[in-house]
Parts: C-alpha cells; structure tokens; sequence
C-alpha cells in the first residue's frame, strides 16, 4: 500500500465504484457520476469504498433510476469544468444553452413518475445527498400543492389529518388570511 | 428487533399466535392505523405481516407524512406564495412541526400595506392587501405607518423615509429605504452565497427600466417589490394613475388619486397590471412586506457605511449596475 507503485493502482480502481442496493444488486459507476451523491463522496474521501457501497435505504429500482440522473448530471458538470476555463465566446453559449435545455427535457422526463416512485426519490435524494436530485423532486412537490387546501393535499398524499381540532383551530387563527 | 422479544415471551404459549393473524384482520387494522410511522413499522414487523400488508399498500402508501425535514423544508421553500406555504404546514402534524420552527426563508411574494387613510392612523385601520388574491385583510399589529416602521414576526425596519419597500430576490431581501438607497439584506440563516451580495441596483434605475405606458409617467413616489419567482425577476410597482406627463412634480392631495399596481418584467420589459387599486388605496407610498419575512433586526442608520451587529449587514448600494443585471444569475464579484 505504501508503495509508490499503488498510485496508479488506486487511480485505476477508484475510476469505478460499486454501489449495492438494499437488494443486493450491484451497479458499476464511475466515481464522477457517484460522487454527484455528498454521502458517497465522503466514503470516497474517507476510503471506505472498497468491495463496494452498500445502501441499504435504496431498492435497486430507485438506485437505477438515481444512477441515471447522476450520470446525465455528471456529463453536464464535467462538460461546464471543461469549457469554462478556456474560452466563454458566444459561441460557446450556444451550445451550452442547448446542453441546458437537453438536460431540462431530461428533467422533465425524468420526473414522469407516479407518486410513490417519487417519494422514494425524494427519500433517496437525501439519503445520498444528491442537492439537485433533491431540488428536482422537491420541485414536483411543491407544484404540486400550490393553490391547494390542506384537505386537498391530504387526499392527494393520501395524509391522514392528525391534527387536532385545537392545534388546527391555533394554525388557523395565526394565519387566517391563507384559508380565507 | 421486535420479534425477539416477542417471541421469547410468548413461545410459552402458542408460538407466534401474533404473527399468524389472518391476512383480512391485518389488513383491516392496517386500515385504521393513523399515524404514517406505524404504516412503516408495521409491516417491518415479521415475514407474515408484511407479505399480508403488501397487498394493500396502495392504501396509504408511501408515507409521505414522513418526508425527511429537509425534503419539506426544500418544498415549502419553492412555495412563492404565502398562502400556499401556510396550508403546506397545516397539513398534518408532522409537517407542521417540521416546518414551524423555521419560517419561510424568501420567495414569498409581496403584500402591499396600504398607508392607512383613518384620521388617528389607529393601529385597527392598518390593512394589508394581496394583490394577487385581490383580498385584503386587517392587519393589526403588522405596519405601523406613522412610526414608519414595517414590522412583522422577525423584521423589524425602519427609516426616517415613509418609502419604504421590502421585496425578496434571489434569496435576498432588498429593503427600499429612499428613493435612491437600497439595502440588499441576506437571511439569517442560510449561509451566503457569494454571488448574492453582489446584486445592487438603485431604485431610480428600477424606475427607469418601466415603459412609458402604464401611466404616463412613473411618479417618483411609486414604491416597487421584486419577486424573484419568475426567472430574471419581477418588479411591482404601485403607480399613481391620475399622473398625468407634464406635470410630473405637482402631487396635488386635493384630488384624492387612485393607484394601480403594474407588474414588470425585466427579462423581456413587459409590463401587466395586476389590479386598478380599491378606493382608499390612494397612496403611492405605501409599503410592501412579505408575511413573515426573514429579515432580522437592522439598525437603518443614515450614517454611511454603519453596520449593524450579529449575522445580518446591510449593504449600502450606489447606482453601480444597470436594471439588467438583475437578469443574469450570478454576478461577479467587483464587478
């Protein structure tokens, strides 16, 4: 391990990460796309990756479907580094415009999902700490209830009132004007 | 690591009489469990539950009550509007309880606090209106004009100028102080990214980027509020409709004027009004706030260059950038 020799070793083997889903199926990824995932990259960091990640909070549906956001969004970055530093002409503007709006249909696309795959993306998301995946998903959410009722929300979340009178009735009366 | 003890306690009887409850009864007390954190435990229970609650997770299933604190945070967040962030909290007790400890950070889009017309400038006549529900609502409490104080929950601003406007973009608050003075204040609690501190702009160039049309003439006593909802941002003004061009200086007080509130645009410099004013709705000046906003106390002094303590620093800006910085995103610094 000391040796000069394993610098390259490491550099190979760290290209590649597996990660194991909560049932037990592996996916090769490259560290880039892994490293998208803040709790991934610290294992990295702290090389603690060997023989695998295991995540036991995530099915390997939803690990696929995660992987696959990581990947298109590590192109995206690696594609930003790589441009930024040397030139930021009009033309390159152009492409990276373009770039942007493949990768919003992506998005969008990504995100044609029913409600149960995207609470376990949400879920996922923060478990792993993706900040866009979380955004993404979040987003969704979030238009998703505007310009609803509490009770609309529930029945959509399929949420069971667990207020009680007095605390909905404490809600309501600090801010009376969002009901009226 | 339930099922040890269980097992170990009840083997002296029949063993695992629990688990070999029929799939209906399970189902049916799956039904009536309340609280979305047994719809998880329960069928993590042992192997039979599971398999008989499976069945009939499509009932309340996924939890979604349960959503980690950072996930609802992170969607009450992306709610503009207020109202829409208050009923997000009043859905269940666990997202309540999330989300009650800390209020909205930005995004929520302005009120407009009317100057209140009653004689005594009572504290019962301070109203606020929603532009945007056309509602407007008593506000006790809230803005105390004549101590040209805008007040509510956390903010506390003040200014020896009644013109006073309180608008949120990009994350920041910009506090229009006087007609040439805004401070561009950042929330307490986040940390700062780099780039917003770097937005500055003036009112007066704010005012210089709205057409012509929606009245003649922008009156310099039009106070404004940004949004920063949609992308590049968004302005509203509130214009005095009765100006007429050539007598831009002449504020005659005699006529009571009517007021509407445009909205402008800086991506494209469209202007759209959002509504002609109620009847005593008549001054230019008055405020806007955003219900519980972040912003946390700050002297306003008239001293250049003072700060105040703690983690929140008022920027004093010049007339550096034009209105259209407001559209690209970030900034650079020194700009």
């Amino acid at each position: 391990m000391a040796s000069a020799g394993s610098g390259d070793e490491k550099a190979a083997a760290a290209a590649m990460i597996t990660l194991i889903s909560s049932d037990n199926e592996k996916f090769e990824v490259t560290e880039a796309t892994a490293t998208l995932s803040q709790t991934i990259r610290h294992m990295i960091e702290d090389g603690c990756t060997d023989g695998g990640v295991p995540l036991p909070n995530v099915t390997s549906k939803i690990l696929a479907r995660v992987i696959e956001y990581c990947k298109k969004h590590a192109t995206a970055a690696a594609g930003e580094e790589g441009s930024s530093s040397s030139f930021s002409d009009a033309a390159f503007l152009e492409v990276d415009r373009a770039f942007l709006e493949e990768l919003e249909e992506f998005d969008d696309a990504f995100l044609e999902v029913d409600r149960a795959t995207l609470f376990d993306l949400i879920l996922a998301a923060n478990y792993l700490d993706i900040k866009g995946l979380l955004n993404l998903t979040c987003q969704k959410v979030a238009d998703s209830v505007k310009g609803k009722t509490p009770e609309q929300i529930r029945e959509m979340y399929n949420i069971v009132n667990d207020l009680t009178p007095e605390e909905e009735a404490e809600i309501r009366r600090e801010t009376q004007w969002a009901f009226e | 690591m339930p099922r040890r003890g269980r097992t170990a306690s009840a083997s002296t009887a029949s063993p695992r009489p629990w688990a070999d409850l029929p799939p209906e009864l399970l189902r049916e007390i799956y039904r009536r469990v309340g609280f979305a954190a047994d719809l998880v435990r329960l069928p993590a229970v042992c192997r039979p539950w599971h398999d008989a609650v499976a069945a009939d997770r499509p009932l309340r299933f996924p939890p979604w009550a349960d959503l980690p604190v950072e996930a609802l945070r992170n969607i009450r967040g992306r709610l503009a509007m207020a109202s829409d962030s208050v009923r997000f909290h009043a859905v269940c007790w666990d997202w309540h309880a999330a989300l009650r400890r800390n209020p909205p950070m930005c995004c929520l889009l302005p009120w407009l606090v009317a100057p209140s017309s009653a004689a005594d400038d009572s504290a019962e006549e301070q109203r606020c209106r929603c532009v945007f529900s056309k509602a407007t609502y008593r506000a006790p409490g809230i803005c105390f004009r004549d101590r040209r104080v805008a007040c509510a929950g956390h903010m506390l601003l003040s200014s020896s100028d009644r013109c006073c406007a309180a608008a949120c973009h990009h994350g920041c608050y910009v506090v229009c102080v006087d007609l040439s003075t805004c401070y561009v204040l950042r929330p307490h609690r986040e940390p700062m990214d780099k780039y917003y501190c770097t937005y500055s702009y003036t009112t007066r160039e704010v005012r210089a980027a709205l057409p012509e049309e929606p009245a003649g003439k922008v009156r310099l006593l039009a106070s404004f509020a940004i949004s920063g909802e949609v992308s590049g941002g968004t302005a509203y003004f509130v214009i005095e409709d009765n100006s007429t061009g050539g007598q831009g200086c002449s504020v005659s007080l005699a006529a009571e004027p009517t007021c509407s509130v445009y909205m402008y645009r800086f991506r494209d410099g469209r202007t759209t009004l959002v509504e002609r004013l109620p009847a005593g709705w008549h001054d230019a000046r008055c405020m806007w706030f955003l219900p519980q906003p972040q912003i946390y106390i700050c002297s306003v002094s008239t001293r250049r260059g003072h700060r105040t303590g703690g983690d929140l620093c008022p920027t004093r800006l010049r007339q550096q950038q034009p209105v259209e910085d407001l559209c690209r995103q970030p900034v650079p610094e020194g700009g």
